[in-house]
């Protein structure tokens, strides 16, 4: 019974789908496939539009017709400052100088001919936000007929890149001349040093008369001229070690202005603006002078019909150090020294590479074009930076940010320099290759009441120690020597004897030495030149140790 | 219950009926989206030149085509497939049948597979078909398989030896273009075997249990116009006039079957179609008369009014006269229409017909035969079709 009433219910719906009348009974239609179809597709063009807006380059696709734009992306409208709106349907020319259209369109169309990819590695594009470096790639694509019917584009914005690029290869430009200047200035040092030696032992010949006393202090002064010239390449090498002390910024700025004065000349007008409270900073105080009078120096040659220049001081609190500015910086207090000039001003050229060295403005024979990298050099070594501003015609003003001690502690005065100290017959040991510079060296201390042995290089050094271990009380070594350098002789002397005292003398500064992994201790170490009574003074403290 | 009462569908396609109409197919093919169209006939109609008219006609219309005429009476499961193969290879999104039952069912099976990606086998039954098909224009060359309106597809399994059925409102085409003078080159035989097939199909549609009043309308219009103009029809084959009339009675009945389905007929026929691979009109030609004979007492008033249909008088004739009368009609219109084989003659043997009972039991024309069949029935029917 059950089995029938199945079977016949079983029947009855069968018979119902036949005439038509089951659930699932529909005459051909196309509509739920195709709202399905349209759905997807949108989800679709939702997920593709997402995809391209978030790809962080620009995108953008134009017809390969007139070459308007069709497509863009987000972050095409961040670059180009134009909105999908103003942009679509328009064409280079409407939104590009004209030179650039025609450089754009000349590339678009060789694409679409060639039908194959091209890449402009850098190309500058003036846009609504300014000028721009970007890296293009245009891409054709192909419809069905395989025709070039669309260019696709993508562009990277390397302008920050390029800028840091360029900030790297000058960096690296610097370095590279610093240790010429530096490797000259070596021996520069090595040859003034012979010249003030002998200058400086000949003032003191009784015999010279007055005419020769007075050619004889020319040739001095030339030669201590000179020797800040090294001394000045050195600095902007950043070889030169500097000896920061606390020292208030008001009282070097107070110190220097007598001299500045001299220095500007009587057609300008010198103003001094020091500020009420104290500046105190770690500065080498003769480093920051150097600072003033080439800053000074640069100001009188911008003003050569006269004008005003004027040193301000002051603290200023920065948050963000400036982008562009010259310098490494920590956000933090800054003391700071504005040096202001009504002179010529400076185009953006100018203001741009006047940190570089040999670079300069002034006719040949007038400037080493050193100044200001010296300048730059040594604010960079008190941790501080330089920031420009110039008008053409109006003038200058350079405001220098040194960071502010944080404990304000009172200035220390240095004591003044003793009277040369004598010998008391000891015997020192000289080794040095220059000829001149052993020999000067020689006269000097046995002028001075010492017994001198000398040797020309490492090797012969450590034989003359060895031959003559009980009377020598100091060695005095040139630390790059031929054969064998001072450092490893030193090593040999110290196993014969561990007690000797060893001074070196080298040409080049600390940096450069424990670069070359020839380590000495600080106090141990004579830069040269060595002027004869510091020499004095530097060996009796090394014997009296 | 009162059939007038009941909730009925009736699913027609766009048609267009009359002579010349089949040139109209290259404009109907672009009106409906058409952009490559695989044509699908057979080798005889192909021969007749049919076809030609038609790919002339999509020419015209600027539309290309791809032709697929690899098939046999009562199409295969794997030539299907193969039209498959080839409207996908040649990127084709629309299809035109041009010839009888068999292209048109081979067009359908086509449609169903491509926008479905099934095996045709998958869509066996009733409502199967969920993705519709392609655009469909179906052009009949014979006056009677109707699949050009129908919501049928008959398809041969020679491997399980079985005839299946697709049924679907979403098989109907979209369009039919009827043209009588396709009918002119039918050969008596053929002309004789698709008439009556026509002629069943409206029988049974009239006596079906899902008839409408829509469906009678159509049936016994069918039955008069079949009876009337056949036999004139085999002895002038190339009068248009009786062409059409066969062609308007083909169509009507195929409108009316389509909505009424059908009956044991047709589940017999198929069952046998699907072992023999015999032509499917003669098949339910042999079977009719008996088939009439078995029914006849579950509808009686219904095969008087087939009887008046087809001309005769039963004013005064008691019911077994009556019965009488109409299988006497219908056996004299079988001889003398040329149809005088019986099964055994078709190469039926008593030992199969469990089997061929057995599958025609399951076939869902079954389902509205007026006449609650047991198999031991059909077993019977078909011995006295022997």
């Amino acid at each position: 019974m059950k089995n029938r009433s199945k079977e016949s219910q079983a029947l009855a719906s069968l018979r119902d789908q036949l005439v038509g009348l089951g659930e699932d009974s529909v005459r051909k239609t196309y509509y739920p496939e195709l709202q399905q179809r349209l759905e997807e597709l949108r989800e679709s063009e939702e997920f593709l539009k997402n995809i391209v807006d978030n790809i962080p380059a620009m995108v953008f696709v134009k017809e390969a017709v007139d070459l308007n734009y069709v497509a863009l992306n987000k972050a095409g409208e961040e670059l180009l400052g134009y909105s999908r709106a103003e942009l679509l349907g328009k064409n280079d020319r409407d939104l590009f100088p004209k030179e650039q259209a025609t450089f754009f369109t000349q590339k678009d169309r060789e694409v679409l001919a060639q039908g194959q990819m091209l890449e402009i590695p850098e190309e500058l594009v003036k846009t609504r936000q300014g000028d721009r470096i970007l890296r293009t790639k245009k891409i054709p694509l192909f419809d069905s007929q395989g025709k070039a019917s669309y260019l696709l584009g993508i562009a990277e914005d390397i302008t920050e890149r390029k800028r840091l690029e360029e900030q790297l290869l000058q960096s690296q430009k610097m370095e590279a001349v610093g240790h010429l200047a530096g490797g000259v200035a070596h021996d520069f040092n090595n040859i003034l040093m012979v010249i003030m030696g002998y200058g400086t032992m000949l003032k003191a010949d009784l015999t010279l008369n007055e005419q020769q006393r007075h050619k004889l202090e020319l040739i001095v002064d030339a030669a201590e001229k000179a020797a800040q010239l090294t001394g000045n390449l050195l600095a902007f090498g950043r070889k030169q070690q500097i000896k920061p002390r606390l020292a208030d910024i008001n009282d070097i700025v107070t110190h220097i202005q007598k001299f500045l004065g001299r220095i500007i000349g009587e057609d300008i007008q010198l103003r001094t603006i020091t500020a009420p409270e104290a500046l105190l900073a770690q500065v080498d105080s003769g480093q920051i002078e150097q600072v003033l009078i080439n800053l000074a120096t640069n100001a009188r040659d911008a003003m050569p019909k006269g004008g005003v220049l004027t040193i301000e001081t002051g603290v200023r609190q920065v948050d963000q150090p400036p982008a562009n500015h010259n310098g490494s910086s920590q956000p933090g207090r800054y003391a700071c020294i504005m040096v202001s000039d009504t002179g010529t001003g400076m185009d953006e050229t100018t203001r741009n590479r006047i940190f570089e060295p040999f670079f300069t403005t002034k006719e040949v024979g007038k400037g080493t074009g050193l100044g200001m990298s010296i300048v730059s050099g040594i604010i960079k070594q008190h941790n501080g930076f330089i920031e420009i501003s110039s008008e053409l015609n109006v003038g200058t003003t350079f405001t220098i940010h040194i960071p502010l001690a944080r404990l304000q502690l009172a200035v220390t005065l240095e004591p003044p320099p003793p009277a040369p100290p004598r010998g008391r017959g000891e015997t020192i040991l000289v080794a040095e290759d220059d000829e001149a510079v052993r020999t000067l060296v020689q006269q000097t201390l046995s002028g001075y009441g010492y017994q001198v042995l000398l040797a020309t290089d490492g090797v012969e050094a450590v034989a003359t120690l060895a031959a003559h271990r009980r009377q020598v009380r100091l060695v005095l070594m040139d630390l790059v020597m031929p054969r064998m350098n001072g450092k490893e002789a030193s090593d040999r002397m110290r196993e014969q004897d561990p007690g000797i005292r060893i001074l070196f003398t080298s040409g080049y500064t600390m940096d450069v030495i424990a670069s070359r992994d020839t380590l000495v201790e600080e106090g141990q170490l004579l830069i040269k030149p060595v002027p004869p009574l510091e020499l004095l003074r530097r060996v009796r403290e090394a014997l009296d140790r | 219950m009162a059939v007038g009462f009941e909730i009925r569908k009736f699913v027609a396609p766009e048609f267009i009926f009359g002579i010349g109409s089949r040139h109209l197919a290259g404009r109907y093919a672009r009106n409906l989206g058409g952009r490559k169209i695989l044509v699908v006939s057979d080798p005889g109609v192909v021969a007749a030149g049919w076809t030609k008219d038609v790919t002339d006609s999509l020419e015209a219309a600027g539309l290309p085509y791809a032709m697929f005429t690899a098939l046999t009476p009562n199409p295969k499961v794997e030539e299907i497939m193969a039209g498959v193969a080839v409207y996908e290879a040649e990127s084709c999104n629309a299809l035109i049948a041009v010839g009888g039952g068999s292209p048109i069912d081979c067009a359908k099976g086509i449609g169903i597979v491509t926008s479905n990606h099934k095996h045709i086998l998958l869509f066996e039954g009733v409502d199967m078909v969920k993705a519709p098909m392609p655009p469909l224009i179906c052009i009949p060359t014979t006056g009677g398989t109707s699949a050009d309106v129908s919501q049928f597809v008959i398809i041969s399994n020679p491997l399980e030896m079985v005839k299946f059925a697709i049924v679907s409102k979403s098989v109907v085409p979209d369009l039919a273009l009827i043209d009588p003078a396709t009918l002119t080159t039918m050969d008596a035989y053929l002309t004789a075997c698709t008439g009556l097939d026509a002629l069943t199909h409206a029988v049974e549609a009239y006596v079906s249990i899902a008839r409408s009043s829509m469906t009678d309308l159509h049936a016994l219009e069918a039955i008069r116009l079949v009876s009337e103009n056949l036999l004139p029809s085999i002895a002038a084959p190339h009068d248009l006039e009786l062409r059409t009339q066969i062609m308007q009675g083909s169509l009507q009945a195929g409108l009316a079957f389509s909505n009424a389905i059908l009956g044991a007929n047709h589940a017999m026929a198929h069952s046998l179609g699907g072992a023999l691979d015999i032509a499917h009109g003669e098949c339910n030609a042999i079977l009719l008369d008996h088939v009439i004979e078995f029914n006849l007492p579950s509808a009686p008033e219904r095969f008087e009014k087939i009887a008046e249909a087809m001309g005769l008088d039963l004013r005064g004739r008691t019911s077994q006269e009556k019965k009488k009368a109409l299988l006497t009609h219908v056996r004299e219109l079988k001889k003398a229409a040329g149809i005088v084989r019986n099964l055994k003659d078709l190469g039926v043997n008593r030992s199969d017909l469990t089997l061929y009972s057995k599958h025609a039991m399951k076939d869902p024309c079954m389902a509205t035969n007026p006449r609650l069949a047991t198999k031991r029935d059909i077993e019977v029917v078909y011995e006295e079709s022997l």
